[in-house]
């Protein structure tokens, strides 16, 4: 299992540094100087000297490759370099951003979990009763939603009809309820159904029947042998959303004001600051294979298969 | 199975559609407004039994659209609403006219040179520390060893000296006269007063920073969340009248519909801008029950022509451009009226650019005419016309997160569309749009002038400067050269006689090589709870002045 | 008959968008401001918007732009995808490593940079959505396509069809894109719905806009400033989300059917 896990990390490394690479000079592709955005965000003058002053001190006055070369390994030493806006830490500003995502992805992940975890399993238990019909309307219709719509729709009966929960603002548990649903719904659709489908499926299998044959209740089969095994392939499916819901905050938080990754990347790609671009495409790429490699980890521990013919 | 699934999709989408529905008409039914007004009244009373210690709260909580900054006085790197709050500089703009603050009252000498600030007395900084002549001169001194950074202050060069004869009085000598020095104090940044303790203790605040951001102003920063909110709290040390509310709550909203529904939902109490709330949204919230003011701002919309282009370089284009342009449909239809159609450049407040110059009317037939003879007609069937064939396309470019541009330039298609020209709507990237001005590759573009203090000598300085995208516009008019030496004379001409000259000399060039077409004027739109008074929109466009609002009676 | 009424209403949608230019009332980018916000009427079936214009004609011209470039991109991002899958899983080595390795590289890009760094090279606009979506959307049928045309090709049909002399050119028309076919249908009506959803999103952040012409994204996005006339809003949206729900049935569907006859 060491071995496997150690084959795979080892697979991210020229992974990581393709990324690192592909961003690096995908961004320098952006028409309009950084320099000159520079200027005009402080409002100096754009004149020949000043513009070579800047680029001196943005580090921008080496050729690219020379340019790409210093950055990574500022890189492989932790430090993603200086904010052109803020002079501070790119890696500082990317923590402060990245909490506040992260508490958003996470609270959606709870939801997520909680309500398609119930309507899943009342789906399947009652399969093809009104109920069942019923919740796969929803997960039809959440799955459709568009975001930010589903977000107004939202703040127009919760926070202004029935002014239950604030519009906008991070500062309290209340506050994060709306964005955190209007970012799970379309995974919570997603993974009713999922999960509905595979607890169908398991049922039919042979061990199931064999389990009530044995003189197990009903309840006791659900409970031992149908959920834990329906919920694999959910958790397994999560590790490749996480990532995405990560960066599908952006919507969300455009609309419920919500400080975060999305609102800074925006704000950094129009005021074409490199080191932030180039930070954020890494951060999130680390988390991709990293959420990645976790999901295909725990598929190879709950199918041997994988992980023997990978020693093989 | 699957119709069923589909019915009841159905029926949710129904329900969906009756929810919406019934908002819409809560918002359209004027008949009721009455009646929720009075629900509402009854809630707010319901809310006083509950929530008793919460009413007539003593934080006021306003809507920002960007972050405070790092609230150095010395660099652009803060709101200007929140520079205000906290610092304050020798002198003010209230309506476009200049005003004491930290100076009482001013001289200036015979040939403009010497400038003598009577400092008010007994003034002192948010941390107790004395305002005196010795902390202005240090901090203009700071400022103007980094002058190469403030492209739009006319006056740091000149000054050559400055002398502190007593603690009350500043002496600044010029190198040569300077008309723009006194409304270069005016601006939110970097001429204001920091403390003694808001000093790096080495270089300065310019490049170091500021170690504490202490002020003379009416607030005092206490709390910062970068990108959620600011609390400040009222300077008791204020030498002026101070504000009612104990603390002034910022809290950031970029959007402003998200904002509009928080003023609603009751979690901000005030907001003020003169570039994001729309005319609907305004008169929305008004009829809503909120209080709601509106001002001019001294900044105008302007179409700008370039005079270099490879179409509008023909100047029977533009005035046809001129004649076909109705700027009273673009007040109506987007801003239902709250922006008056412009008559010119610059505002009529400011000084000396109001010069009974009559802007070109909106003719269409005329327009079709100037065309007409000078050779720009309809080939064939074309709708759009062609001269030695060439088509009459134009490219307007504007800022993409100018939302309001962008409905402008809808109504600019339109207009011109029926004299011929065709105009191609381009949205740009602001970096892009930015260069593109520079470089001069547009055919027409939508900006609002700068406004408040940097009128009318930044702006000058400005279009006299080869490079700078103003000068970019102006670079085909048949005597830009002449142009540019009145422009620069402006700057340090003091006899008012002569000013006045170059000023009307500037103004009939633009109207004669029809450079720009004045579109509306900005207001600055102002929205607060009905329970509040004391909303004041008179400074700058960018300002958020909020020391006189307090509950009402 | 049973089972297809969820065909009924997209199509009828499809049809109706189609033929815009003959069943649309109005010219749907004609401003007139006199007429803002007018109500529901006969001359306006859903009133009409900030700048005076018709909604249900825009909603007609709208629709047909919107599934227009949904389909396009779908289409494009499922033909260069198999395409390169499917040569991919034949030559295997380096070129084989080389496309994994970049659909790994574009898939761990966050999607939204890659879209604002589109727009900003190629300006505001729709089509720069959709070039940007295609740098991703090609991955999911890519790395589909390879791994089944790789079980294919352990397949004696195909070993024997080598044996008889076909060209690989043959074998991957007659055999392996054959039998990828029906895998691929219900996952390309799900991903039309996905970039359906994908474009009205960017549209929504303001990237998609290109005035004056209509599209369900863009004017969803010009409702979000005027919230007091929820009809600018909401019919766009109800359109969106009606189209999204019966492309994700029918995918279901299609799935159903190609399980039931695998087993």
């Amino acid at each position: 299992m060491i071995r496997y896990l150690l084959k795979q990390m080892l697979e991210l490394v020229p992974l990581l540094f393709l990324v690192s690479a592909a961003a690096f000079f995908l961004i320098r592709l952006l028409p309009g100087d950084p320099a000159t955005a520079y200027l005009n965000s402080v409002n100096v003058p754009v004149t020949e000297e000043s513009l070579q002053l800047v680029r001196e001190e943005l580090g921008l006055d080496d050729s690219v490759q020379v340019q790409y070369v210093k950055w990574l390994g500022q890189v492989l030493q932790g430090d993603l370099g200086n904010s052109y806006q803020t002079k501070q830490p790119v890696i500082q500003e990317l923590k402060t951003d990245l909490k506040y995502t992260g508490i958003l992805a996470l609270a959606a992940l709870v939801w997520v979990l909680v309500l398609s975890a119930f309507f899943g399993i009342l789906a399947a238990e009652k399969a093809n009763s009104f109920w069942d019909r019923l919740i796969r309307g929803f997960t039809f219709l959440g799955a459709a939603m568009p975001k930010f719509w589903l977000g107004f729709l939202l703040v127009l009966l919760f926070s202004l009809k029935w002014k239950l929960f604030p519009v906008q603002g991070a500062t309290s548990l209340r506050c994060l309820i709306l964005p955190s649903f209007t970012l799970a719904c379309s995974y919570i659709a997603t993974y009713t159904k999922l999960l509905r489908n595979s607890i169908l499926e398991i049922k039919n299998q042979p061990y199931v029947a064999y389990a009530r044959v044995r003189g197990f209740t009903r309840k006791q089969v659900i409970r031992r042998h149908v959920i834990p095994n329906a919920l694999l392939p959910v958790c397994t499916a999560l590790g490749l959303h996480i990532g995405g819901i990560l960066s599908g905050a952006v919507i969300v938080e455009n609309v419920f004001s919500w400080p975060g990754l999305g609102r800074m990347c925006v704000s950094a790609v129009a005021s074409r600051n490199y080191p932030m671009i180039q930070g954020y495409i890494l951060l999130m790429a680390v988390i991709f294979v990293v959420t990645n490699l976790i999901s295909d980890m725990a598929c190879a521990a709950l199918n041997p298969r994988i992980r023997l013919g990978a020693e093989k | 199975m699957k119709r069923k699934v589909w019915s009841t999709m159905l029926v949710l989408a129904m329900l969906l559609s009756l929810t919406a529905c019934g908002q819409k008409e809560a918002a359209e039914a004027p008949e009721t407004v009455q009646e929720t007004q009075e629900q509402k009244e009854e809630q707010e009373l319901s809310k006083e039994e509950t929530e008793a210690p919460e009413e007539k709260s003593n934080t006021l909580v306003v809507r920002t659209a960007k972050d405070i900054g790092d609230m150095n006085p010395h660099t652009m790197k803060s709101q200007m609403f929140a520079q205000d709050w906290v610092y304050e500089s020798l002198v003010a703009m209230k309506n476009g006219e200049i005003v004491p603050e930290l100076a009482e009252s001013w001289d200036v000498s015979e040939d403009g040179k010497t400038y003598t600030f009577h400092l008010r007395k007994g003034v002192k900084f948010s941390d107790g520390s004395e305002f005196n002549s010795e902390i202005a001169k240090r901090n203009i001194e700071a400022v103007k060893a980094h002058a190469d950074g403030y492209s739009f202050l006319q006056s740091l060069a000149s000054v050559t000296e400055m002398e502190t004869p007593d603690g009350d009085t500043l002496v600044l000598h010029l190198s040569e006269p300077c008309n723009s020095l006194l409304s270069d104090f005016t601006f939110s940044r970097p001429l204001v007063m920091l403390g003694e303790a808001g000093f790096p203790t080495e270089g300065d605040p310019y490049d170091n920073g500021v170690t504490e951001p202490v002020g003379t102003g009416m607030w005092v920063l206490k709390e910062h969340v970068p990108d959620q909110y600011a609390v400040f709290e009222r300077n008791e040390n204020y030498w002026g009248e101070k504000p009612a509310f104990q603390y002034l709550r910022a809290v950031v909203i970029p959007d402003v519909n998200t904002a509009a529904s928080a003023l609603k939902a009751g979690e901000i109490d005030l907001m003020m801008d003169s570039t994001q709330i729309t005319a609907e949204l305004y008169e929305e919230l008004g009829a809503a029950g909120f209080y709601t003011a509106q001002a001019p701002t001294t900044s105008i919309s302007n179409l700008n022509i370039n005079t270099a282009g490879e179409i509008t370089g023909d100047l029977n284009v533009r005035l046809a451009l001129e004649y076909a342009t109705d700027n009273t449909a673009i007040s109506q239809g987007i801003f239902n009226g709250l922006q008056e159609p412009a008559t010119a450049y610059f505002s009529q407040a400011v000084p000396y650019t109001d010069t009974g110059i009559e802007p070109y009317p909106y003719e269409p037939e005329k327009a079709k005419e100037i065309l007409e003879e000078s050779g720009w007609v309809y080939e064939g069937s074309d709708t759009v016309r062609s001269k030695d064939g060439k088509k009459l396309e134009i490219d307007l470019i504007y800022d993409s997160s100018v939302t309001k541009d962008k409905d402008i330039g809808l109504i600019l298609q339109s207009q011109y569309a029926e004299v011929g020209i065709q105009l191609n709507i381009v949205p740009q990237d602001s970096q892009v749009y930015r260069e593109n001005w520079t470089k001069g590759d547009f055919g027409v573009l939508i900006y609002s002038s700068w406004g408040g203090s940097y009128e009318p000598y930044a702006t000058l300085a400005a279009m006299a400067k080869e490079g700078d995208k103003f000068h970019t516009v102006q670079k085909g008019m048949s005597n830009k050269a002449e142009l540019d030496r009145i422009m620069i004379d402006c700057l340090s001409q003091t006899d008012s006689a002569k000013l006045a000259k170059n000023f009307s000399y500037i103004m009939q060039s633009f109207h004669d090589e029809a450079v720009y077409v004045p579109l509306t004027v900005t207001s600055k739109l102002g929205i607060m709870r009905s329970d509040l008074t004391g909303m004041d929109l008179a400074a700058g466009q960018d300002s958020i002045d909020v020391g006189k609002v307090t509950w009402a009676e | 008959m049973k089972g297809r009424i969820y065909l009924f209403l997209p199509v009828l949608l499809l049809l109706a968008c189609l033929l815009a230019p003959w069943l649309a009332p109005c010219d749907p980018n004609q401003a007139d401001p006199t007429m803002k916000f007018a109500e529901m009427s006969p001359e306006h079936w859903l009133g009409t918007d900030y700048l005076g214009r018709d909604i249900f004609s825009r909603l007609l011209w709208g629709g047909r732009r919107t599934m227009g470039y949904g389909a396009l991109v779908t289409a494009v991002s499922a033909l260069v995808g198999t395409g390169l899958g499917m040569l991919s899983g034949l030559a295997g080595g380096f070129f084989d490593g080389a496309v994994m390795k970049g659909s790994d590289v574009l898939r761990s890009f966050p999607g939204v940079v890659l879209v604002l760094i589109v727009v900003s090279i190629q300006g505001v606009g729709i089509r720069s959505i959709c070039l940007a979506m295609l740098l991703t959307r090609w991955i999911w049928y890519a790395r589909m396509a390879r791994n089944m045309t790789r079980v294919e090709m352990g397949r004696t049909s195909i070993q024997a069809s080598r044996l008889a002399g076909s060209n690989w050119f043959k074998i991957l028309r007659r055999h392996i894109f054959i039998s990828i076919l029906p895998e691929m249908l219900p996952v390309l009506s799900l991903d039309f719905g996905g970039a359906l959803l994908a474009i009205s999103s960017y549209s929504f952040l303001g990237l998609g806009i290109l005035p004056p012409e209509a599209e369900w994204g863009m004017m969803i996005n010009d409702g979000r400033n005027y919230m007091e006339h929820p009809g600018m809003m909401l019919w766009p949206g109800l359109c969106v989300v009606l189209i999204v729900i019966s492309v994700n049935l029918l995918g279901d569907k299609l799935r159903d059917r190609l399980e039931a006859r695998r087993s």
